[in-house]
């Protein structure tokens, strides 16, 4: 068994008084400060300013409201991008917690609140705007899924005039195909954009695949002596999405030289694609950092 | 752990595992129900039996160990995604009244705005000309936004021509 045993040595107290604390000549008393907010300091840019839109009283008067100013209505917010939409949310949103502020408020010292009541009905009413035209925006993208079709037919119709338009177009053609790889495929235009998680899954595949043969049809039709196999799975289309075509071309001949091109399972392409792309994600960061 | 399923033969292995769920009313005093008074409110944390939990949908974020530290999931709690230029834009929570209001006519869609046609044309037409595929002036349309599809399009085009050259 243990047993803790405390022994009080008489020492300790003496030693302990003897002994002198470090800063004991520097402190100095001085009157308390009383705990009222007139005594603190607050810093003009806090974010919880937001809160306040008149600084000087933390009730407005009713008149000092917009109750003028009309609710966006949906035709106006079908015209706008996500991002704007995004922002109107949470214009909206600080607004309103402004009110509910005010009407809390309001509440407790007995004051009018029915016009903080009136403009809050009116921006509810924009957010049920907002969440309205994403809803139909989801709606017609889910539908639009569906026309298997339609996008198989234009995706082969726009390969044909892909691979046989003018010199002139061609540059126009190459940004048309960037569009439609992010249309289509979810293929973002930038790789430094790259989700790898998200980004990257079969719909990624599907499209490189697309990508890959509809520039080496190109490339051979503008050079038709040159000679060269199919491509073999994602290993050798990659090239094709990361490089300038000519390029990916003398990469995939290296590769197919030392033999380590392989047709990958179909378990290993995705496994395969995040790590080759977080791979060139990684040495475009370095090269960045040494800049 | 197993049902026990010699006492209640009569229901399934799966609805009495999910005991003491009832979803049917006999008259029983069952969870939120009350013998008398105003009957139709939430019930509050305080009622149900002890299976029963509310909350607030605010903690459980994540979980003790052994140590008596809370490790926290990260997963678990709430993130709010602002717009990172919300301070300069320069949009408003609500619009000025003095601002004319814009109507919206579609042609050629069975289903408005939402039809799937309307959204496949939209992904072509923004392969095809960028993002900007569809700048309409509405002042200059008297604030009529049209969205036609290209079959009505060709259409108008045609009978144009057809117009055109019965003139000449």
């Amino acid at each position: 068994m243990n047993i803790i045993r405390r022994s009080l040595s008489s020492a300790a107290p003496a030693q302990a008084v003897a002994r002198k604390l470090k800063f004991t000549g520097e402190i100095k008393l001085r009157a308390p400060i009383v705990p009222t907010h007139q005594n603190f300091d607050v810093n003009p840019n806090h974010p919880l300013w937001q809160f306040f839109p008149d600084k000087t009283t933390a009730l407005r008067e009713s008149e000092q409201l917009d109750l003028e100013s009309r609710e966006w209505t949906m035709n106006e917010l079908r015209r706008k991008s996500f991002d704007d939409l995004h922002k109107i949310w949470y214009l909206v949103l600080k607004e309103r917690n402004i009110l509910a502020r005010e009407v809390r408020l309001g509440e407790a010292v007995y004051a009018d609140t029915s016009k903080f009541i009136e403009l809050d009905e009116k921006l509810v009413k924009v957010q049920k705007r907002v969440k309205n035209t994403l809803l139909e925006r989801q709606v017609a993208y889910e539908r639009a899924q569906l026309l298997q079709e339609q996008q198989d037919s234009y995706l082969s119709e726009f390969k044909q005039r892909f691979i046989n338009c003018e010199e002139s177009e061609s540059n126009d053609y190459f940004d048309k195909l960037i569009r439609l790889q992010y249309a289509f495929f979810g293929i973002k235009p930038d790789i430094q954009d790259f989700d790898i998680d998200h980004d990257i899954n079969v719909k990624f595949a599907q499209g490189l695949s697309y990508i890959a043969d509809i520039k080496l049809q190109r490339y051979l039709k503008l050079n038709p002596d040159l000679q060269f196999a199919p491509l073999n799975g994602v290993m050798e289309e990659l090239p094709f999405l990361l490089n300038d075509t000519a390029d990916a071309i003398e990469e995939v001949k290296a590769l197919r030289e030392s033999g380590q091109s392989v047709k990958l399972q179909k378990i290993q392409v995705l496994p395969f694609l995040r790590n080759a792309i977080e791979n060139v994600l990684k040495v475009v960061e370095n090269e960045q950092e040494e800049d | 752990m197993r049902a026990t399923q010699v006492l209640n033969f009569q229901s399934t292995a799966s609805s009495s595992l999910r005991r003491p769920w009832q979803k049917y009313k006999n008259g029983q005093l069952w969870y939120g129900f009350i013998k008398s008074g105003s009957k139709r409110h939430p019930i509050t944390t305080k009622q149900g039996n002890h299976t029963f939990y509310k909350g607030t949908g605010s903690t459980g974020v994540g979980r003790l160990n052994n140590k008596g530290q809370y490790i926290m999931n990260w997963d678990k709690v709430r993130t709010y995604v602002v717009p990172s230029d919300l301070n300069s834009t320069e949009l408003k929570a609500l619009v000025s009244p003095n601002t004319p209001q814009i109507r919206l006519t579609t042609e050629g869609y069975k289903d408005g705005i939402k039809s799937a046609e309307y959204a496949f044309d939209s992904i072509i037409k923004f392969v095809e000309y960028g993002e900007e595929y569809d700048q309409q002036d509405l002042e200059k349309q008297d604030y009529e936004e049209r969205i036609v599809s290209p079959e009505i399009l060709e259409k108008e085009s045609a009978e144009k021509l057809e117009l055109n050259t019965s003139k000449e």
